[in-house]
């Protein structure tokens, strides 16, 4: 009796953890991120018959998902709703973080907009954003940014390096290590890091 | 895949001098001098002496001149002739109070920015030229430090690591 009831506990408490984490993705190579699916919604409400995400106060759509460390190209299938003389806004952010310039998406076709961000090792929050919502009281309409999906791609399976072969001179009374291991090891990495 | 060699030299060297600045006594050039060292001001000596790299990193002192930069690199153009080609290198003096390894912006070392920035432009200066002709290693001026060379890094296109995996040096 008692070891059915902890056997029951265990199982409440793996339920409970899958609930409070309910949409993390390993982003190994391409990973897709439905927009309608997308677990936090600031605004807006379902397009396209469901197949889409229209945003139309300032706010996001924001997903959890877990990374290895490398190079990513990230895409955002949008279209936009021209109200008020401009064009939707659109900014994705990485754990809250500009990930390339804003993009004014300026179509009401769906587009791919496209940016290469280095990215660190562990969970990230992948969000895109709304900035400049506008709402035309006389026509009664939003200016909407509608999103069809986001995709993750991992740069870093692609076969790339960046074969180098580097002499340094050290000229007269340089310190070895001060003046060249300590900044040339970590010039290196940061290079290695993102080729 | 970065292969580092170090090599120590004690020969004298030579400055290039630059003037500037206000020109009060009417020369036609600045009154003021700073210096730096470039390739010919090496004793062809020490520069028959290295071996053949990709690219190359002289570390200097000033011995109390002004420096002109905190790092200085040229291209093939102006390069350092080794193994029958032009190599791309880098000049860049020490004994200066930026050139310390103490944080700024994204580096855990002063040095290591200014070093990153030098090697960035010699990888630049190679790339560039044939019989890679890759696009320019630019960014948008104002970002921060790391920032800025990391984005230098993402213009290596496709292509440019398909050429660069065909050859090593």
């Amino acid at each position: 009796m008692v070891t059915r009831i902890r056997i029951i506990a265990i199982l409440f408490f793996v339920v409970s953890i899958s609930l409070i984490r309910p949409s993390e993705s390993q982003a190994q190579g391409f990973v897709v991120l439905q927009a309608e699916s997308m677990p936090f919604k600031d605004s807006g409400q379902p397009g396209n018959n469901g197949a889409s995400w229209a945003i139309d106060e300032n706010g996001s759509i924001t997903q959890p998902v877990m990374l290895t460390k490398g190079k990513y190209r990230l895409h955002v299938v949008a279209r936009g709703t021209s109200v008020g003389d401009a064009w939707p806004e659109m900014q994705l952010k990485i754990d809250g973080i500009a990930v390339g310039p804003k993009v004014v998406v300026d179509s009401t076709d769906w587009s791919t907009y496209s940016v290469e961000e280095q990215l660190a090792n562990g969970a990230a929050s992948v969000s895109v954003e709304l900035t400049n919502a506008y709402f035309d009281q006389e026509t009664n309409r939003y200016r909407s940014l509608e999103v069809d999906r986001v995709t993750i791609e991992n740069l870093s399976n692609h076969k790339k390096s960046l074969p180098w072969r580097l002499t340094i001179v050290l000229m007269g009374p340089v310190d070895p290590i001060q003046h060249a291991e300590i900044p040339v090891e970590e010039a290196i990495s940061f290079i290695e890091t993102r080729t | 895949m970065f292969d580092v060699q170090y090599v120590t030299s004690y020969s004298p060297h030579d400055y290039t001098p630059y003037r500037f600045g206000p020109d009060a006594d009417g020369d036609g050039v600045g009154d003021d001098t700073a210096y730096l060292m470039m390739g010919w001001n090496i004793p062809k000596s020490i520069i028959d002496s290295l071996p053949v790299s990709s690219s190359y990193l002289f570390l200097y002192t000033m011995n109390g001149l002004l420096p002109l930069h905190a790092g200085s690199s040229l291209g093939v153009n102006y390069g350092i002739l080794k193994g029958g080609k032009p190599r791309p290198y880098s000049t860049v003096p020490i004994d200066q109070p930026w050139y310390v390894n103490e944080p700024v912006d994204g580096f855990r070392s002063h040095a290591a920015q200014i070093l990153t920035h030098e090697i960035i432009n010699t990888i630049q200066g190679r790339l560039e030229a044939p019989p890679y002709n890759c696009s320019q290693l630019t960014a948008a001026w104002g970002l921060p430090p790391a920032q800025f060379e990391s984005e230098r890094l993402l213009k290596l296109s496709d292509a440019c690591y398909e050429k660069l995996s065909k050859k090593t040096q």
